[in-house]
């Protein structure tokens, strides 16, 4: 097996004329080109990347921001007489006005109710109806067996803010 | 070599200014929304906070002592700001009312300025349990009156009611 010097092998070259010398070039541009692809698909996934996880962050923010944004828009107050709570079909009555400038939904699946602490199930539970509107009034029917005295119901409605009423039995 | 590298450069650099660009819009439509919410609160709270209606006085019309029920009219003056009467709630002994112009009747106004008087009338029995009528205001915040049926003589021919108790809450 002949083995041929680098250095020989280059005068040989040289002495071939320039047909290599266009084979050499040719191979650096083939080179330059492969590194200029590659070096732009690096570059368009890191940017790709980067848009991902910016678009997610703008996403989130927009949607935290829209989220505490109704929050401070939804109100509720409890406006019945504390002194005088109607029951209906063994079931205490309690009016739900809705004093904020967004409409909630009021069902058993979206509202919380404690009295005295204690968590009331919501197949306990009737709302009517089933949206409150801004200045409507909600029916919230719970049944349940109350000792005489005094007794706090808290109310919990989707968005977390909640309203506590104090009342007497 | 240095083509592939500027070439890249420019594209992670406009890549940046998107991506910038779109967390700068998305924060600044949020910050809106949310300073726009906050002045809401704002004026809400404040609302509440300086509504104020309060019981000016109280006449009846007794239709004669062989009748047993008496019509009773409260003068409830606005102490406060400006008030939408058209969104009141009434509960009457407990019971959540609407006005229906004959046992509960409410001035028709659709503001109610500060200073200027509204009139609520209602029609009771002559008895002595103590009655009440809750006016929720719009702001969250209510006024309650208790009176009940007073004789004035023994023979219980004549009477009026009296005012037990009132108060204004807010919750």
């Amino acid at each position: 097996m002949i083995q041929i010097k680098p250095l020989a092998n280059l005068l040989l070259l040289e002495k071939l004329g320039t047909a290599p010398k266009v084979i050499l070039m040719a191979s650096s541009v083939i080179s330059e080109i492969i590194l200029f692809i590659v070096s732009l698909l690096v570059a368009g996934t890191i940017a790709g990347g980067l848009y991902i996880v910016t678009q997610d962050l703008a996403d989130g923010i927009s949607t935290r921001g829209a989220i505490i944004a109704q929050n401070l828009r939804v109100d509720f107050t409890i406006i019945n007489d504390p002194e005088n709570i109607p029951v209906l079909d063994e079931a205490y009555v309690f009016y739900i006005k809705n004093t904020g400038s967004e409409e909630f939904s009021f069902t058993s699946s979206t509202i919380i109710v404690f009295i005295d602490g204690n968590l009331i199930p919501p197949s306990n539970l009737t709302l009517t109806p089933s949206t409150l509107y801004p200045y409507d009034i909600g029916e919230l029917r719970i049944s349940t067996t109350l000792s005489s005295g005094y007794h706090k119901l808290v109310v919990v409605i989707e968005s977390g803010k909640r309203r506590e009423f104090v009342f007497k039995i | 070599m240095g083509f592939s590298i500027s070439a890249s450069f420019a594209v992670i650099f406009i890549a940046s200014i998107m991506a910038f660009g779109t967390l700068y819009i998305s924060l600044e439509n949020t910050y809106t929304s949310i300073a726009e919410s906050v002045e809401a609160y704002k004026e809400t709270f404040i609302k509440s906070q300086t509504s104020h209606l309060a019981l000016q006085g109280v006449s009846h019309i007794n239709p004669g002592s062989d009748v047993s029920i008496y019509t009773i009219t409260f003068n409830i003056s606005n102490n406060g700001s400006t008030l939408s009467p058209k969104y009141w709630d009434f509960v009457r002994d407990g019971q959540l009312k609407e006005p229906d112009g004959s046992t509960l009747i409410v001035e028709d106004k659709a503001y109610l300025l500060p200073g200027e008087s509204i009139l609520i009338r209602t029609t009771e029995v002559k008895d002595q349990i103590i009655h009440s009528l809750i006016v929720a205001t719009e702001t969250g915040c209510s006024l309650k009156i208790e009176w009940k049926w007073v004789w004035l003589d023994p023979n219980q021919t004549t009477g009026q009611p009296s005012i037990v108790g009132k108060a204004w809450y807010c919750s």
